[in-house]
């Protein structure tokens, strides 16, 4: 479903881009969405020029992900995408990834887009111009449904008993954008390693992984962005089970500032289980099941 | 004779550019790159084509004309088309756009010589490579 909507990226996936299950990692779909996001604004009127010379910028509240199809090396990548409405914090929008050569849909994104005040580190509202192209856009777009709720229990709101740490270290200079903040891949990728370290603690280890010739992928992200990173800044990750199904299990990540403990972003995230040589997900083993059901958070909620 | 297609759309990152405050020479080139594999999709040697796996396009020569910088923030499209078509190689033309200004940012020549990707050595174009890359031929380098 992309007749209406709008070419905003076109790449090739590299191999320095795929993991150990031999695709396209989680990061790299994100890169290439933040891309995106930046040409629907242009399309919107949202210049790169005055953004600059104004100091505001368009930035992601929340990225929501379905990963449908993995991308292998040499893949063309495509994403077309649209504004869905408007809220009161800015843009609602959605994107569709296509493998270029087949058509194949590979992930589908919707966002919360809101504009900054780069100096003053606060939403603020849309230009005029761009709300009233985006009001235009959203009523000539055919896209489909909302993306529903990944149903189950939500991340908590801080950390609670359970949950452990993932991940620690410190915002580099490189990871930032034009905007002077972490861009969202770098948490996305910060994401994909707390992984491997959450995995390892629900007794799917590296080696335990490679014996069995199993890999993980993802299928669904849920990023919230809650405050914007400068270099340096000193941040740890600290992870929790949320729920086990049959072929699938969802956890969260929070990112904490390590100076204050404040949670600076969150991902909520649904995973499988794959058969590396067949790419078959199966039903968690009962004794991996056992191990993960004794970990999930007794009280997640978030209020 | 065939319009340029799209071969690439991103944006320009803070960590690509340099000490000058604009996009570093090796992203562009990284772009090049990028943007091939979108003309071989259209020359049927795309990584999902049944020849994809057997045969590619490899460098020989680069011509690169920078013509306005570029600037973390900025956003881009590539544009490309088969200049010429040999024997056993092809030019093919880019053309880096500033999608903001529609100013060119750079043009390039680049020259590959097909190869069998077992074999490791230059192979003739076959036909129906040749008949795609023919479509795809640009008169003459836009300004």
């Amino acid at each position: 479903m992309t007749g209406s909507m709008i070419a905003t990226q076109r790449s090739t996936v590299n191999s320095w881009e795929c993991d150990r299950m031999g695709h396209l990692n989680v990061q790299f779909y994100l890169a290439r969405w933040s891309d995106a996001i930046a040409h629907l604004g242009l399309k919107l009127g949202f210049q790169p020029s005055q953004a600059r010379a104004r100091r505001i910028a368009l930035l992601a509240a929340e990225d929501r992900i379905q990963f449908k199809r993995e991308l292998r090396e040499g893949a063309i990548t495509t994403i077309h995408a649209c504004v869905r409405g408007i809220s009161d914090r800015g843009l609602i929008v959605h994107g569709e990834m296509r493998e270029g050569e087949t058509g194949i849909s590979s992930a589908a994104f919707d966002s919360i887009i809101t504009c900054c005040d780069l100096d003053d580190d606060c939403e603020i509202p849309l230009p005029d111009e761009v709300r009233a192209r985006a009001e235009a856009m959203a009523g000539a777009c055919d896209l489909p449904p909302p993306m529903p709720p990944q149903g189950g229990p939500e991340a908590p709101a801080g950390v609670v008993a359970g949950m452990y740490e993932t991940g620690r270290g410190a915002v580099n200079s490189w990871e930032i954008d034009w905007h002077g903040a972490m861009a969202p891949r770098f948490f996305m990728a910060r994401c994909s390693d707390a992984a491997a370290h959450l995995m390892s603690g629900a007794g799917l280890d590296p080696h335990l992984m490679r014996d069995r010739n199993w890999g993980s992928a993802a299928l669904d992200y849920r990023l919230t962005y809650l405050r914007r990173l400068r270099a340096g800044d000193a941040v740890v990750i600290k992870s929790g089970l949320l729920e086990i199904r049959e072929k699938v299990w969802r956890f969260c990540h929070l990112m904490l500032d390590s100076a204050t403990g404040e949670v600076v972003a969150r991902a909520e995230i649904v995973a499988l289980l794959f058969d590396l040589a067949t790419r078959k997900s199966f039903p968690f083993p009962d004794d991996i099941r056992a191990k993960v059901e004794s970990q999930i958070l007794a009280d997640p909620g978030r209020t | 004779m065939a319009a340029l297609i799209e071969s690439y759309r991103g944006a320009i990152c803070a960590w690509e550019c340099d000490f000058y405050g604009h996009l570093n020479v090796q992203f562009y080139v990284a772009r090049l790159s990028d943007a091939a594999s979108s003309l071989l999709v259209a020359l049927g040697l795309g990584a999902a084509s049944p020849r994809g796996g057997d045969l590619g396009f490899i460098a020989v020569n680069q011509t690169i004309d920078y013509k306005a910088e570029l600037l973390a923030g900025d956003l881009v499209v590539m544009k490309s088309g088969v200049k010429t078509v040999g024997k056993k190689s092809i030019t093919v033309f880019h053309k880096l756009l500033n999608a903001e200004t529609g100013a060119i940012s750079m043009t390039a020549q680049v020259t590959g010589v097909l190869m069998d990707l077992e074999t490791r050595k230059a192979v003739t174009i076959p036909d129906e490579v040749r008949t795609k890359a023919e479509r795809l031929l640009v008169q003459e380098i836009p300004a």
